[in-house]
């Protein structure tokens, strides 16, 4: 496994760098030499975007699982009278600054770090300055607290002033950047003692208000985080599997089975997405699939079929270049089965496009349930989920906006933090863009 | 060339066969009853018996489709349950939805070339940054949501579009909407051409040229230019092609009566012959365009020749 890429490997950042060549070096310096695998995670959490997109989706994914920790409220509770009322913006401004406030604490606490040891930690804290600072800013926009804008835009400045390297050239030496660590820090425990104090004086609860039939909007959202997870990423591991089987199976044999699989895979490629779901969901609806678990199964079911051909090209172009490698023919000469050559030597090998496929996707297959759900065929009440939610508020838009705003900006950040993910293990795999 | 495309067009027959069979099973086949909901109470049963025969839903499902296909062939695409000729609807359908599509591909090819251009040449820089964040923040907004967001700010807010067109709409009416259904690809067009643009920079044939003293707007204008668009083109044309069947959402929400919205409502209604027949013709629009995209890499690139 750790062979083939050791030419293109190259000297590991910081440790030998002095050294042009690393071969006749290499020696000197008790490295272990690193695997494609390790030398991406190693690019990857160097990467500030990737470490802040993973601690994000971590969060989700705590909130997905133990929904009743983020929201006391059922969220199919009905109640009429309170249909359509708005967000209990006190209380929303005063727990973004909290929020707020707690984030820039973590920023503080990172640029320590960061100034202590080299590392990720130094590259994170603007961006987590940054955003503290904009959710201070938000809570003190819509309920016009002074303080939290204040604060929040000392904050902001302290991460842009830090962050940006035009600028930060102009904290010269270190008493400087204690200085930004010390503001951070003050302000971030100045706005979270604020805040708190402020807690005890508003109402709590309904931050964001109430939708047309009266149900909790902050519940919905918490509740619909584990659906729209568990749709997206079901659908990409099906979708991987069957993929990258098909497409080691027809470029490792090739001849006539390939023939057969690639026309297959054509098949349900040539086959529009949307109406294709469409179709294959109302026919199995019709059919009398209709409890929970089956309908989500129906929607993961439905993504991965009509998307497995673009993983299975994938996985055999990348089969078929590996498949003339020295290494596949050594092995082929010592006697292994085709078994064992496709899992011990040809899988590790190809697996990387594919794995930068399936980041990308999962993003894209979460929209693709929103869609679904949103044209009524995908998951549907009792069910909750950011698309049913979405598909609910489309007859009150102009009249309500936030019906609509809260989960499509829940579902877009979701989207965005995993397609950043993508983008990121694209850039570490690839290695035409290093 | 004339082989080839003979050769690609006998490719086609299977997978052509394949996906409509795919399509007509799904639609036909599967248990359930086609006429539930069609009559008050339950049907009785001469109507149905009617029915049954005039869809030839007494046969086995192989009898049924090439029963179906051969009367395609002959350009019948059956008549719906109300005898409705299908093939009228669809005509009626397709124009609004051919225009919103080449609209969309047209904003797509405009924007998003341009977008991908300036930043492949000017990697490492603001804009380039600037245009990389703000394709992730497009791919990550569901076009439902970019569709109520524009209509809500250009709508309902600024007032500049109707929040609905009319029921035969204009080209400038068919703008907005054709914007939010390209959106989505536009943001792939910039990244793709950013990514084909920068690979060929260092290419050894740009090199030649900026030696050879060419001017820099005749080295990126031609050479450069005309190199990085085989993969963008192909992704163009496949999308021109979904886009007519995949402009559902689209269609829906600003009220276009286009091949989207005619496909939609029939699924819903479970009228079988409507769903198959618009799927037929798109399954068809998809494969088409495909082959003459692939003629189209010749032209652009003389290092590919067709025997």
């Amino acid at each position: 496994m750790s062979d083939p890429t050791m030419a293109a490997e190259g000297v590991p950042a910081g440790q030998t760098g002095d050294y042009i060549t690393a071969a006749e070096h290499a020696t000197g310096t008790k490295e272990k030499t690193r695997s494609l695998w390790s030398d991406a995670w190693h690019d990857l959490t160097r990467r500030p975007l990737f470490v802040i997109s993973m601690a994000v989706i971590a969060f989700l994914v705590v909130v997905a699982i133990f929904p009743s920790w983020f929201a006391e409220e059922n969220p199919r509770l009905r109640d009429l009278d309170r249909a359509r009322i708005g967000p209990n913006v006190p209380y929303l401004a005063t727990v973004l600054a909290i929020i707020g406030s707690g984030i820039t604490v973590i920023a503080a606490i990172l640029a320590t770090v960061g100034k202590l040891r080299d590392g990720v930690s130094r590259k994170m804290a603007p961006y987590v300055a940054g955003i503290g600072g904009v959710l201070l800013l938000a809570g003190g926009l819509i309920n016009s607290v002074t303080l939290y804008l204040v604060i929040g835009a000392l904050v902001f400045a302290c991460g842009v002033v830090s962050g940006v390297p035009k600028v930060s050239r102009l904290l010269r030496g270190n008493a400087g950047t204690w200085g930004v660590v010390a503001l951070l820090a003050v302000a971030g425990g100045a706005g979270l003692f604020i805040a708190l104090d402020d807690l005890s004086t508003v109402e709590v609860g309904a931050a964001f208000g109430y939708d047309q039939q009266g149900r909790d909007i902050y519940a919905r959202v918490v509740y619909g985080t584990r659906y729209t997870l568990l749709v997206g990423f079901s659908a990409t591991l099906l979708t991987v599997l069957i993929g990258s089987l098909v497409g080691i199976l027809s470029g490792y044999f090739g001849g006539w089975l390939d023939s057969l699989l690639s026309r297959i895979g054509e098949v349900f490629f040539g086959l529009p997405f949307v109406l294709g779901a469409i179709v294959i969901l109302s026919a199995f609806r019709s059919a009398g699939f209709d409890s929970a678990p089956a309908i989500v199964a129906m929607v993961v079911m439905s993504i991965s079929v009509l998307s497995w051909p673009v993983s299975m090209r994938i996985m055999r172009s990348a089969v078929i270049a590996a498949k003339q490698q020295d290494y596949v023919k050594a092995a082929r000469a010592l006697g292994a089965s085709s078994a064992r050559i496709i899992f011990r030597h040809l899988l590790p090998n190809c697996l990387a496009p594919v794995l930068v496929y399936a980041t990308i996707a999962l993003g894209a297959f979460i929209g693709a349930e929103a869609t679904l759900s949103f044209l009524g065929i995908g998951l549907r009440d009792p069910a909750v989920s950011w698309g049913v939610m979405i598909a609910d508020s489309r007859d009150y838009i102009r009249a309500s906006p936030l019906l609509l705003i809260f989960p499509a900006s829940f579902l877009t950040l979701t989207v965005l933090v995993f397609v950043t993910i993508g983008d990121a293990v694209r850039e570490a795999l690839d290695p035409k863009l290093k | 060339m004339g082989r080839y495309v003979i050769r690609r067009l006998l490719q086609l027959i299977p997978v052509f066969i394949g996906t409509t069979f795919l399509v007509y099973v799904l639609v036909w086949a599967l248990p359930g009853d086609p006429f539930a909901g069609m009559c008050k109470s339950t049907c009785p049963p001469e109507f149905r018996q009617a029915m049954i025969e005039k869809y030839n839903l007494d046969e086995n499902i192989f009898v049924q489709y090439f029963t179906y296909l051969g009367n395609l062939l002959q350009g019948d695409f059956g008549t719906t349950y109300s005898d409705r000729e299908v093939g009228e609807l669809i005509e009626a359908a397709a124009p609004v939805s051919i225009t919103l599509a080449a609209i969309a591909v047209g904003f797509e090819a405009l924007i998003g070339v341009t977008a991908g251009i300036l930043t492949g040449l000017r990697r490492g820089s603001f804009i380039d940054n600037l245009v990389l964040v703000s394709t992730l923040v497009v791919i990550a907004f569901p076009v439902f949501v970019i569709a109520f967001v524009v209509q809500l700010v250009l709508g309902s807010w600024l007032d500049i579009i109707d929040l609905t067109v009319s029921s035969d709409p204009s080209f400038t009416e068919l703008l907005a909407p054709g914007f939010v259904l390209g959106s989505l690809s536009m943001a792939y067009v910039a990244r793709l051409t950013r990514t084909s643009i920068a690979e060929n920079r260092r290419a050894d044939f740009v090199r030649t040229a900026v030696a050879k003293g060419l001017p820099q707007r005749r080295v990126v204008g031609v050479h450069l230019l005309r190199n990085s668009m085989i993969p963008v083109i192909t992704f163009l044309g496949t999308d021109l092609g979904s886009l007519m069947g995949g402009a559902i959402v689209t269609e829906g929400i600003f009220g276009i009566n286009g091949v989207g919205g005619l496909v939609y409502s029939s699924i819903l209604s479970k009228e079988g012959t409507v769903v198959t027949g618009v799927v037929v013709l798109l399954v068809i629009v998809f494969l088409i365009t495909n082959l003459i995209i692939d003629l189209l890499y010749a032209v652009l690139d003389p290092r590919i020749r067709y025997e």
